[in-house]
């Protein structure tokens, strides 16, 4: 079908000379859903199921800056006609608008692995047999209700534009996640099938957390208090108050915590041993990609170097508005490593140094959130409780501070935790209130 | 309409239904959507998108199922559709996979639902919509310098058919449109953004006269709250008394009540016992009712279910007591209580499962209110408060005002949603800073002691759960109080 739609766009320009250049990124995909509720594979909320579709964007650069964005779908080629016409009366003026670019050089990143292909195609039963030893193993530590999901997809990406530009290559998204006792759940997310090692590290964690959080512990507590996000939760905050403040279009309409002369003057924003980078050209991780739909190489790109800013994440607009180069982007807010300067210490030995604390597990309203603020209200409901370096039980608070404030306090402290490379958790002080 | 041309697919889904003795339920769906997004009196992007596609769910003998879906429709991706749906049900059997048999109980239905639309889809040139959306962007965005705008317009022109083996073969449309301000007031390193919409089915919200006066007075003073809200300090978090706008009590009856009342959830939910819904529970003043059900011309209006029965007006709380669930027929008889025709699916990719659609809290004996909602000011408020009664001078009272989003664990009975701001009521109103409004599901409700104001039941959302976000609606009258209740949190400083 790309070709057919390349083709006949190429003879849309021969004959239309309003229309000035044209790029489109195809997905054809297929897969495999298989979801858990209430301890049981299937049933009428999580039927297994095949699913298959034809997406996409196109974008279409008309005479006298006129630009157009549609989505694709699969009659597309069949309607063209109809969908070109459309396209041309849905089309806007925008003097910010720029045309089709062509990357100079691509880079190499494995993103299909045939396993998780000839799972799709054939052995059917695997992510069946996962999610069967998923329920046994939480099952026998007590868990009393498993929920869980497995997605298996194999993705033929497709990209063209007038200039020329072709790429075409396959991607496999593995997703499944375990949830315990409707309180905590773990999951995973790569472009190949998880091994061995994976799956067992995600059962076991969630069993671990799941029974900590079956203890409750009655903890008294309102005021200032450390709160410690494990990496998964950090992430969320970071996601919410820090990587949502860095979109171009965002910085460049003033409606980011940050203004474009910050990231200009390299203003410093978070605390000077720290540094936030993109990279999506690790090996079959989610966040990996070839390039963006408009041709943007992904690669490795340091957003805040020393705590200062560097540069906001730029689609081709918004880096020729602040006359700076487009970035790659982190796909559904993945991607991102936050760094330090020096090694961060392990988890067991911030532990034993925490007085009072909690460990936020889970928040409820993170979505309801003010991200260009960064002042944060939630309530915590799963939690365990902290005294003298010994988790004492579960616990649930309402919390409150500023978490941009939080990432420059001295006083915060970054972790690791086994198994968890990619991101460290964070210590710091905010107000909670238990509940 | 639209999907009436999809008979052959019907008959060959029939086809493959009886050729393999397997009960099914499809659905097509037809979507054409425009968004048109403005940024500071620019046009940042006009986008269009389009769907054609089916869903295909299977069913066994003996209850287990399968499900299929693509986005293209036609005879032969039907048949592997079906093949393949089929497949999967017989081998989730391998794996003692969840059984339910309960759709065999449903009566075929056929029906057809065309919402009729004053202001169609097509019925204005895309030029004129983005210049008038422009003009509206720009009038907010000019009222002072530290503001920034973005507005945004999505019109969606939907169209289910939903057929089963038993016959049913259902048409309806659920069309739907808003529009969106984002307002960012913006001085040093200070930023406070607050939010203004108006939802319906078609471009009146674009058009209608009454449409344009109401988003305008709401963008107005989301604009004024955001400059205020600049260098607003924060509350001391704790329990207060308070009155919410009927936004965040849409925010409370759908959060607190509204998913703890979906059956398919009902095995953890604190509205279940063994699985089975609470009837009669008394869980509020016997004056407050929650009712949920489709409202022609509604944002979130859906006459029938995803599985091709009509959808109910529910009275999940009818005077105090909990009433009815909101059920779908995969889990109602295990909840004991009737099936109201809750199934709802953002897409065809997705199954049906239990939503809301437009949920209210109604009180009897409202205190009357002969303002418009949108003039009215924290200062009214308390002048309205203290006439009634219902606050005296020097009484701590705190108003909350816009919905934020919420969120909800029913297995644990806490939910969450968060405002735009919050006034300290006296004389002179103080601002402070939004905190989250935390609270118990089965405690909350009991504080809700009067009402003022008319119904208001046009606040409108996605309602995100399991995947999939359908739209939701919902409001109340135009305040409520709450009286200060253990269980009820403010979170803050």
């Amino acid at each position: 079908m790309h070709e057919r739609l390349g083709e006949l766009l190429r003879q849309s320009q021969k004959t239309n000379p309003r229309l000035k250049g044209w790029r489109f990124d195809l997905h054809w995909t297929d897969g495999l859903d298989i979801g858990v509720k209430n301890n049981q594979i299937g049933g009428p909320y999580s039927a297994p199921g095949y699913k298959q579709s034809i997406s996409g964007e196109i974008y279409l650069v008309w005479e006298d800056f006129r630009f157009t964005a549609a989505k694709l779908e699969a009659r597309v080629v069949e309607e063209f006609p109809d969908y070109l016409k459309l396209w041309e009366k849905t089309s806007y003026h925008d003097p910010d608008g720029v045309g089709i670019f062509t990357p100079a050089s691509l880079p190499e990143v494995d993103l299909a692995d045939a396993e998780a292909q000839a799972i799709i195609d054939r052995q059917v039963e695997r992510p069946f047999e996962l999610l069967s030893e998923g329920i046994h193993r939480l099952r026998q530590s007590g868990i009393r209700k498993v929920d869980a999901r497995i997605k298996c997809f194999h993705d033929q990406r497709h990209l063209m534009n007038s200039d020329g530009f072709h790429l075409s290559y396959a991607q496999t998204p593995v997703e499944f996640y375990f949830i315990a006792n409707d309180s905590y759940g773990k999951g995973y997310s790569e472009k190949k099938w998880p091994d061995a090692g994976d799956i067992n590290r995600i059962i076991r964690e969630t069993i671990t957390v799941s029974q900590q959080l079956e203890e409750p512990c009655s903890a008294t507590f309102s005021g200032s208090m450390t709160l410690i996000l494990p990496p998964e939760m950090f992430e969320t905050f970071i996601n919410q108050f820090l990587i949502a403040n860095l979109y171009g279009s965002l910085v460049l309409n003033r409606q980011s915590r940050f203004v474009l002369e910050d990231f200009q003057e390299h203003r410093p924003v978070i605390r000077d041993d720290l540094s936030l980078t993109i990279n999506n050209l690790l090996p079959y991780r989610g966040s990996s990609y070839i390039c963006t739909a408009e041709g943007v190489p992904g690669g490795t790109i340091v957003l805040i170097d020393g705590g200062k800013l560097q540069s906001p994440i730029l689609n081709l607009k918004y880096a020729k508005k602040a006359g700076m180069n487009p970035t790659p982007v982190p796909p559904g807010g993945s991607g991102f490593f936050i760094t330090g300067r020096n090694p961060f210490p392990q988890w067991e030995d911030v532990l034993n140094t925490i007085d009072r604390g909690l460990i936020i597990y889970s928040v409820l309203g993170m979505h309801t959130q003010d991200a260009s603020s960064g002042h944060f209200s939630l309530t915590a409901d799963q939690c365990l409780y902290v005294e003298n370096g010994k988790i004492r039980g579960k616990t649930k608070a309402v919390i409150n501070g500023d978490f941009i404030l939080a990432l420059n306090h001295r006083e915060s402290q970054l972790f690791t935790v086994e198994g968890e490379e990619d991101n460290p958790g964070f210590v710091f002080t905010a107000n909670a209130i238990s509940t | 309409m639209k999907t009436d041309k999809y008979n052959s697919v019907i008959d060959a889904c029939r086809g493959r239904g009886k050729a393999r003795d397997m009960y099914f339920i499809g659905r097509i769906q037809h979507r054409t959507d425009v968004g048109i997004h403005i940024n500071n009196g620019k046009t940042e992007e006009i986008s269009t998108g389009s769907l054609a596609g089916m869903g295909i769910q299977v069913f066994t003998e003996d209850g287990n199922m399968g499900f299929a879906a693509s986005d293209q429709v036609s005879v032969e991706v039907a048949t592997t559709l079906f093949d393949k749906a089929a497949f999967l049900a017989e081998a989730g059997s391998g794996y003692q996979s969840e059984t339910n048999r309960e759709v065999y109980k449903l009566k075929p239905l056929q029906r057809r639902v065309e919402v009729p639309l004053k202001y169609p889809y097509d019925s204005m040139d895309l030029a004129e919509i983005e210049e008038r959306l422009v003009g509206l962007n720009r009038e907010i965005g000019t009222m002072d310098s530290r503001l920034s705008v973005r507005t945004i317009l999505r019109l969606a022109d939907e169209e289910w058919r939903i057929f089963r083996s038993d016959g049913t073969d259902v048409i309806f449309n659920t069309p739907r449109a808003f529009i969106y301000h984002s307002i960012t007031a913006k001085s040093g390193q200070e930023t406070a953004t607050t939010y203004a919409n108006i939802s319906g089915s078609d471009l009146g919200v674009l058009l209608d006269e009454e449409s344009q006066k109401r988003l305008k007075r709401r963008g107005q003073k989301a604009a004024r709250l955001a400059l205020d809200l600049l260098g607003a300090a924060k509350f001391p978090g704790g329990h207060y008394k308070l009155v919410i706008d009927y936004a965040l009590a849409k925010g409370l009856a759908h959060e607190a009540f509204g998913h703890a009342a979906e059956t398919d959830g009902l095995d953890s939910s604190i509205l279940g016992e063994n699985g089975r819904f609470r009837k009669g529970m008394i869980v509020s003043d016997p004056r407050l009712s929650i009712i949920d059900g489709p409202l022609e011309g509604d944002y979130a209006y859906q006459p029938i279910s995803a599985i091709g029965t009509e959808r109910q007006t529910v009275r999940i709380v009818d005077h105090g007591r909990l009433n009815a669930g909101l059920a779908d027929i995969f889990s109602a008889h295990r909840a004991g209580v009737e099936p109201t025709g809750a199934e709802r699916v953002e897409s065809i990719f997705h199954l049906p499962i239990a939503r809301m659609s437009n949920i209210r809290i109604e009180f009897d004996d409202p205190i009357p209110v002969n303002q418009d909602f949108e003039t009215i000011t924290a200062k009214d408020l308390y002048q309205m408060l203290t006439e009634a009664g219902l606050m005296v001078p020097g009484e701590r009272v705190l108003y909350l005002t816009g919905f934020q989003g919420g969120q909800v664990n029913p297995a644990f009975g806490d939910f969450v949603f968060n405002c735009s701001a919050i006034y300290e009521l006296s004389e002179e109103p103080v601002l402070y800073k939004p905190a989250i409004f935390s609270g118990k599901i089965l405690s909350v409700l009991q504080s809700v002691s009067a009402a003022l104001g008319q119904l208001q039941l046009d606040a409108m959302g996605t309602c995100g759960k399991m995947g999939q976000g359908v739209p939701s609606c919902g409001g109340s009258h135009y305040f409520l109080v709450i009286d200060e209740n253990p269980d009820v949190m403010i979170g803050g400083e």
